[in-house]
């Protein structure tokens, strides 16, 4: 029983596990984060359409709603490393670091989280 | 004959572009002693505590931690190994309350200590409070707590009484010497000649990139060099 309990614990140091509660707040941002990069990104673009005609109104529309997949990747690239940024601002890279907890968690839920938003929203998107 | 070091951070270089900051620099720990590194402002001793704990990489030499070498150490790993680094500020999120930050520790270490601990430090009534709302000294106080809630096998506190009162500064004493009873090997930096070497059971003094082991307190003062050039008045 104490080796099987012993071999969980070296399975948890090995992977690094984080604190759930503090994955869920990082989640949480990036949600938030994903949703103020979209909206700005919309909110740029049509800025450009009207201030200088680059594209027409319902060009610029479609884009807004539609954006090529690279754009896609980079706005998820961009809201993963805003939340990132955010916890290196808020200092909340080290305690983490002090509990054993690999920074890859908290980098792969802030992209997954930002993917799967990007996925599902389009996903609705496409069918209105 | 002393206690093989649980920590040791063994003839570490690091230059900084053209700036060389640590040519052979070396500082260990031994289980429940206090090891104090001392030097001049800007001569290494954070360079080489965040080298120790694996946030910065060295260009060469090894550390080595509870009976393993690292080339190339990463916190996470040493952490989990029973290393704590405990930096000179800013360990806690000032975005989450005290108590959150403990929690999480608990979590991952357990520990059913932290009520007694909070309370000998005298922060247990502010830890619904986030750091951001909390003094220098009890922000301070709050992170030593921190760290001694994870009861760590080997505690790295970077300038631990910078900044910080009298009162402060003695509670925080009290907290490291009842680590080291514990046996927890810790190794501090820092200025306050007095409060450090009143705590010390080691001394290491850094100069020119390189180190020096001085040695008991008693041993160290009575060293020429080492009185002359670090301690100055500090210490007659």
């Amino acid at each position: 029983m104490r080796r099987t309990t012993e071999r969980t614990h070296l399975a948890v140091d090995s992977i690094g596990l984080p604190y759930p509660r503090y994955l869920g707040t990082v989640i949480r941002r990036s949600v938030l984060v994903w949703l103020l990069v979209r909206i700005t990104y919309v909110v740029v673009l049509m800025a450009g359409v009207l201030s200088f005609g680059l594209l027409s109104l319902p060009e610029g529309i479609s884009a807004g709603l539609h954006p090529a997949w690279t754009i896609r990747v980079f706005l998820v690239m961009v809201a993963a490393f805003l939340v990132w940024w955010d916890r290196r601002r808020s200092h909340e890279l080290l305690l983490h670091a002090n509990l054993g907890a690999a920074p890859g968690w908290f980098w792969t839920a802030s992209l997954l989280t930002a993917l799967v938003l990007d996925v599902a929203i389009q996903a609705i998107l496409e069918m209105l | 004959m002393p206690a093989q070091p649980v920590f040791s951070a063994d003839s570490i270089g690091k230059s900084f572009g053209p700036r060389t900051i640590l040519k052979a620099a070396s500082v260990w720990a031994r289980e429940g002693q206090i090891t104090v590194l001392f030097g001049r402002n800007g001569c290494g001793k954070s360079t080489l505590l965040k080298i120790g704990a694996g946030l910065l990489r060295a260009d060469h030499g090894v550390v080595l931690f509870a009976g393993r070498a690292y080339l190339r150490p990463r916190l996470p790993e040493l952490a989990s190994r029973g290393l704590f680094y405990l930096p000179d500020r800013d360990l806690l999120s000032r975005r989450l309350t005290v108590r959150a930050q403990i929690r999480a520790v608990e979590w991952r270490f357990g520990g059913t200590r932290s009520a007694e601990i909070l309370e000998r430090l005298g922060i247990h009534g502010l830890v619904d409070r986030t750091p951001a709302e909390l003094s220098g000294g009890e922000r301070r106080r709050a992170e030593i707590a921190t760290a001694w809630i994870r009861a760590p096998r080997c505690l790295l506190a970077d300038e631990p009484f910078a900044g910080i009162n009298s009162s402060d500064a003695e509670v925080i004493t009290e907290a490291f010497r009842c680590l080291a009873q514990e046996g927890c090997a810790i190794v501090a930096t820092g200025h306050e000649v007095r409060q450090l070497m009143d705590t010390a059971d080691d001394i290491v003094w850094m100069a020119a990139g390189t180190t020096h082991g001085m040695g008991t307190p008693d041993k160290a003062s009575q060293h020429e060099q080492f009185r002359r050039e670090y301690l100055g008045a500090a210490r007659r």
